[in-house]
């Protein structure tokens, strides 16, 4: 068993005994390293102050992905490179999108600018990333209305390289192509930590260790750390096994395994279902869309999760595994009551299987919230029709994320009632809730007859 | 426009904040990136029952159980005054018996880890007894308990001449709170010596920390010293806030002799810190049949929390506020401040003047609807300087600005062809409705409280000629070390480069006033100005005898000169101080001609005002209600700007900020007082997806008839009232919805809620 997580920092490898399961990355930077150029501003990965890189190799090359380093367990930098602000330019010789970011404005009390900062240097570093404006929507700036910091964000594909950034990053290319993880069994002074390589074992953990807790990306365990404290005693990652990371499409489904990130997924589903674009793009950040996964989305068991729903219109399938075999039931079956789903003692979430578009379906996904991007629903509502086939899938209105029976069965909005209970919360009334479903499923009908 | 700058003078110059390059590569440190002294210990508050009670007794053995605690530290061991209230002492550091609000903090855990005493923080068992207030705003208005008397101004004769006005046009409107949301949350550390105590805290208001350590420690004032390099922001919420932290980590340090940090998790800042407070304003507006305003009332009750804080100034700033930029020949407006049992709400950024003007501006509205007219009419029609130019607290308003500032913006912005087009599109009744709006801000500046209006500055130029800077005022990202740095390196003529801002410190520059009421640059850029021409005359006067000549000299370009003489800036320090010339000198400024009488009201508050406007287009979505801002033209005036680009900042800055105040940003409470809002996975702030796509700003070409630096203006809090254009615009969108004539009785926030709120009632209309 390995006690230490290995991997690439400051231009060496660093080795990192954890004491805890729940020891994660900010706290090891700031308070370890005394690297404090990452700031804290939420301490639940929605200001974005704490953003760092973490580069994997491919295989092709490397991929940067813009982390929120405050709910990131320490076990995800396994073999991977963790760049921070403090690998990027010093302010006596700025790197082009700090220059940049300087010149634009982009900084007035400076707290968050470390972590614009570096998701601006990640949509540099691999242009692909995201939009301009997606690029941000994970960052939170109160003081600078944002204008100088979008200027930056425009302007990224005109700005050069730092000869200093890319020497640092042929370094670690070449020290990670090398290597590979090997997955990760450790005992710490606090607990356990398991990140099998293999399905037959992460199924055997399970079936040993009913009680410990599985993990994806963490975008919620991570608050469950943060804020509940919770003290976790055994986890166990998913996201090492490759047949639950695999996205494949298939003659007529799209398999999406259920530790496959967002960010993962996402061509691939989108190029079946262009009309899921807006509704990926405020799911989370780019942040959390690097980190979060289906199988956590859907293992939460909460009802306010922005995929069921869509799942469950497009009416695709999951597979639970355990050692006992396999089962497949489709979505809308795993949600049982108010968070309790199907989920077994010993089973892990597998994969999803999502048909592929045919010709002539409409799909029409809404998103209510407060906030355009990176907010919890108030309410998720999709709609599609196959054929004759309709299916309505709601979000934040019962107790689960479920179908709209009654409706799908009789196309008649009065059985809404049949349907739904929403809640009064903190997001919105149930009246507000019950009103803008009835009128968004009533567009989609009046549209699509 | 006259430049201010010349090749010379950095004054007027656009330079970023002075931190910027350390902002982007993470080298600027705040208060929780010092290194920590060794043995350093994390204090924690220990949030108090979920509702206001009376505390029967705590049972502290789990939390002195936890490993790694080391204290618990109660309202029992402060030595002097229980207090953390600036104005009023009504405000316990650690309440005793009972708490004013649900979660109040009624104990501190000191412990080896910040982790450590989080945890241990949590096993606190409390017995009491509920004992519930007001919570709500209708709940608290019913209570009508008031805080302190009301103020009730009068103009004139408004009831008689609202009798005789051919209409009258009346309304409510409830206008919600708002969480400041710095990205850096409140932390304080303390830091116990032989000569005292050092603290460093973030916050906006030094000299205040220091008083109130020094009186819970029955210790004098010059024992205590405390810090502040930076803040990562603060927008009001450190002005009184941040002495509760800085006053658990000083009374943790005083009562374990170690150094004491506190740092907030961002869930119980929210909690437990207080907020801008909510408004509810009934207004009745007697006009004629061209919307002139005769006669205006306004009832106004603020929610203020279970203290007095800053409420009687914030609420005397909303009274001053009602007329916003408008002529009330009669005006009646009364203001109570009532107590809730809800955190003790403080300044934000407007200080009440944000919910002051929000009642004028939608009666201006309806009257526009009612009388079938564009509401930009019925706004100039009503500006100062159409009719009249006296405010009903009786100040007179002397500059013209606000007219051709409207008129100026309606042309830039297409303001009426505009128009005319969302309302042809609003007809065809689509899903997505647009709304356009101009609403102006007239914005009075000083603290209404006017002794506050002084300022210190200490100014040490070295032998080298390199010159250290240091005022009372402090830097929280609005860039006020940069512009008093212009100021002093104009006043020498030096270049930037040579002066250093140096630490806001009550040790160098003490009894100073809070930075706030957009004051900053106005009162600390004085005060350094004249410790700069002191400096400047001593050498003048010392370069006059040197070169037996009377020629003043000019100082420009790192030289000084006078006649065929020259001599540079570093060689005269030198030679000056060979000469045993001093070279250090303290300044202080105190704004004149300002006062008024708190029992009527009357007198002028305010040395000057601030003025702006702006254009704000919407789009709403019927189905959901969801607003969305698409493009906003902002005009604003800051006199004589002294730097463009940081100027160009706050103006953004406060108008976002004010569009999440009146649109997504809502604190929504438990029926017991918990706020359930209370992170940022709850309490929405705009991202860069919210900022308008076409967001044009100007500044206004004027200088400052009055003295202050340089002929600029304030810009701190402004420009967040040029957000109420977007509420009006909002308001515009979903009139359409409606009958002719109907304007929609929507409130702040304008969340999706209530936006289709409105829109369902105006489809009954």
């Amino acid at each position: 068993m390995r006690t230490t997580i290995r991997f690439w920092f400051r231009d060496q490898w660093h080795e990192l005994t954890p004491v805890s399961p729940t020891d994660l990355v900010l706290p090891f930077l700031r308070e370890q390293c005394r690297l404090v150029g990452s700031k804290e501003g939420c301490n639940e990965g929605d200001c974005g102050a704490c953003t760092a890189i973490l580069a994997r190799h491919t295989g092709k090359g490397l991929e940067f992905q813009p982390v929120n380093t405050c709910i990131l367990p320490v076990a995800a930098l396994d073999h991977a490179w963790l760049l921070t602000i403090e690998d990027i330019g010093d302010h006596h010789q700025l790197h082009p999108v700090q220059d940049a970011t300087v010149k634009a404005n982009g900084t007035q009390c400076g707290f968050c600018t470390p972590g614009f900062v570096m998701s601006l240097v990640a949509g540099h570093l691999q242009p692909t990333l995201a939009e301009p404006l997606q690029l941000l929507a994970g960052n939170l700036c109160r003081c600078t209305g944002y204008g100088g910091l979008i200027d930056v964000a425009r302007q990224l594909h005109t700005l050069p390289q730092d000869p200093h950034l890319q020497a640092k990053v042929e370094r670690a290319e070449a020290a990670l192509k090398a290597t590979d993880s090997e997955g990760l069994a450790m005992i710490t002074p606090e607990g356990r930590i398991d990140a099998p390589t293999q399905l037959s074992d992460l199924l055997e953990l399970r079936r040993i260790y009913p009680d410990a807790t599985l993990v994806g990306g963490a975008t919620d365990v991570g608050l469950w750390i943060t804020k509940r404290l919770d003290q976790l005693a055994h986890v166990i990652f998913t996201g090492w096994c490759p047949e639950l990371t695999a996205v494949e499409v298939r003659d007529r489904t799209l398999h999406i395994g259920a530790a496959a990130t967002y960010q993962a997924f996402r061509d691939p589903l989108l190029e079946q279902y262009p009309e899921l674009t807006e509704w990926l793009d405020r799911l989370g950040s780019v942040q959390v869309r690097g980190r979060g996964t289906l199988g956590g989305n859907f293992a939460n068991g909460s009802p306010i999760g922005d995929s069921p729903p869509v799942l469950m219109a497009l009416d695709a399938t999951m597979t639970l595994l355990s050692y006992r075999g396999e089962r497949t039931l489709p979505v809308d079956a795993f949600f049982k009551d108010y968070r309790i789903t199907d989920l077994g003692p010993d089973e892990v979430i597998g994969w999803f299987t999502v048909p592929r578009r045919t010709p002539g379906m409409r799909l029409q996904v809404d998103k209510v919230s407060r906030r355009i991007d990176q907010d919890i629903s108030t309410a998720l509502i999709a709609c599609a029709l196959r054929g004759d086939a309709l299916r309505i899938g709601l979000g934040g209105l019962a107790a689960t994320p479920r179908l709209a029976n009654h409706v799908m069965h009789s196309r008649n909005l009065r059985d809404l009632s049949l349907d739904i209970t929403p809640l009064s919360d903190l997001r919105a009334s149930s009246h507000y809730r019950y009103q803008v479903t009835e009128g968004l499923i009533r567009s989609f009908m009046e549209e699509h007859g | 426009m006259r430049p201010l700058n010349t090749a010379s003078s950095p004054l007027g110059q656009a330079l970023p904040q002075d931190s910027a390059r350390r902002h982007v590569t993470g080298q600027a440190d705040y208060c929780d990136d010092l290194p920590e002294p060794a043995d350093c210990l994390h204090g924690v508050p220990v949030l108090g029952p979920p509702v206001k009670a009376k505390i029967d007794q705590i049972d502290w053995a789990n939390v002195l159980a936890y490993p790694g605690v080391i204290a618990v530290i109660t309202a029992a061991d402060i030595p002097g005054e229980n207090n953390a209230g600036g104005v009023v002492h009504d405000e316990p550091i650690l309440p005793k018996e009972a708490t004013g609000y649900a979660e109040q903090p009624i104990g501190l855990v000191v412990a080896r880890t910040r982790l450590a005493a989080r945890r241990a923080a949590k096993r606190v068992s409390i017995d009491y007894t509920a004992e519930p207030g007001p919570v709500s705003l209708e709940e608290t208005i019913a209570a009508e308990d008031r805080l302190h008397e009301d103020l009730h101004l009068i103009q004139g004769d408004p009831d008689g001449e609202l009798d005789r006005a051919l209409f009258v046009t009346s309304g409510h409107i409830e206008i919600g709170g708002q969480d400041h949301v710095y990205l850096e949350g409140q932390i304080a550390l303390a830091i116990p010596s032989h000569d005292g105590m050092h603290v460093v805290s973030s916050t906006q208001h030094p000299t205040e920390v220091q008083d109130l350590i020094a009186q819970m420690l029955l210790t004098p004032a010059a024992s205590i010293s405390v810090e502040v390099r930076r803040m990562g922001g603060a927008f009001g919420g450190k002005e009184s806030q941040a002495a509760h932290i800085a006053l658990w980590a000083a009374l943790g340090a005083h009562t374990t002799g170690k150094a004491v940090k506190v740092r907030l998790d961002r869930d119980d800042d929210m909690r437990i810190t207080g907020k801008r407070h909510e408004f509810w304003v009934k207004y009745q507006l007697g006009h004629d049949v061209q919307g002139q305003l005769i006669s205006a009332s306004f009832e106004m009750a603020s929610r203020c929390g279970f203290s007095h804080d800053l409420s009687r100034s914030v609420n005397d700033r909303a009274v001053f506020h009602a007329d916003n930029a408008y002529f009330l020949p009669h005006a009646r407006i009364q203001s109570k401040r009532l107590r809730s049992a809800t955190v003790s709400n403080t300044a934000f950024r407007g200080f009440g003047g944000p919910q002051g003007m929000m009642a004028i501006e939608r009666g201006l509205d309806q009257i526009a609807a009612r009388l079938a007219m564009d509401p930009l009419d019925i706004r100039l029609a009503n500006a100062y300087g159409a009719r009249g130019r006296t405010t009903p607290y009786g100040m007179q308003i002397e500059e013209d600005t606000l007219i051709p500032l409207m008129q100026t913006l309606a042309h830039q912005s297409d303001y009426r062809s505009r128009r005319q087009e969302i309302i042809a599109h609003n007809l065809t009744r689509p899903r997505l409705r647009r709304g356009i709006a101009l609403t102006p801000v007239k914005f009075g500046i000083s603290f209404t409280a006017s002794f506050l209006n002084q300022a210190g500055a200490l100014i040490h130029v070295y032998k080298d000629g390199s010159i250290a800077l240091n005022h009372g005022g402090t830097e929280m990202g609005q860039g006020l070390y940069q512009k008093v740095a212009q100021v002093v390196a104009h006043v020498l003529g030096v270049s930037l480069a040579r002066i250093q801002p140096t630490a806001t410190r009550t040790d160098k520059v003490p009894n100073t006033s809070p930075t706030a009421a957009s004051s900053g640059s106005d009162l600390n850029g004085m005060a350094a100005r004249a410790a700069a021409e002191i400096i400047r005359e001593r050498l003048t006067g010392y370069l006059q005898a040197r070169w037996n000549t009377t020629i003043e000299p000019h100082f420009a370009n790192d030289e000084i000169t006078a006649g065929p003489h020259r001599i540079s800036f570093a060689d005269a320090a030198r030679s000056a101080w060979f000469a045993r010339i001093p070279l250090s000198a303290t300044g202080h400024w105190a704004t004149p001609e300002i006062g008024w009488d708190a029992r009527t009201g009357k007198g002028r508050p305010f040395y000057y005002f601030a003025y702006g406007a702006a254009v704000s287009e919407v789009e709403i979505d019927c189905i959901t209600g969801m607003p969305r801002v698409v493009r906003a033209d902002l005009l604003h005036d800051v006199g004589e700007s002294l730097n463009p680009m940081l100027d160009y900042g706050q103006i953004e800055g406060g108008y976002i900020q004010g569009m999440g105040w009146l649109t997504m940003e809502q604190l929504v409470y438990s029926t017991q007082g918990v706020l359930n809002t209370h992170g940022l996975s709850t309490y929405k702030i705009p991202t860069a997806s919210d900022r308008p796509a076409d967001l044009r700003i100007a500044l206004w070409p004027n200088q400052n008839p009055e003295q202050m630096v340089y002929h600029s203006k304030a810009v701190g809090e402004p420009p967040l009232m040029l957000a109420i254009s977007v509420h009006s615009a909002i308001a515009h969108a979903i009139s359409s919805q409606g009958p002719a004539g109907w304007w929609p009785p929507l409130n702040a926030p304008a969340t999706a809620e209530e936006v289709l709120r409105c829109l369902t009632l105006g489809a009954s209309e």
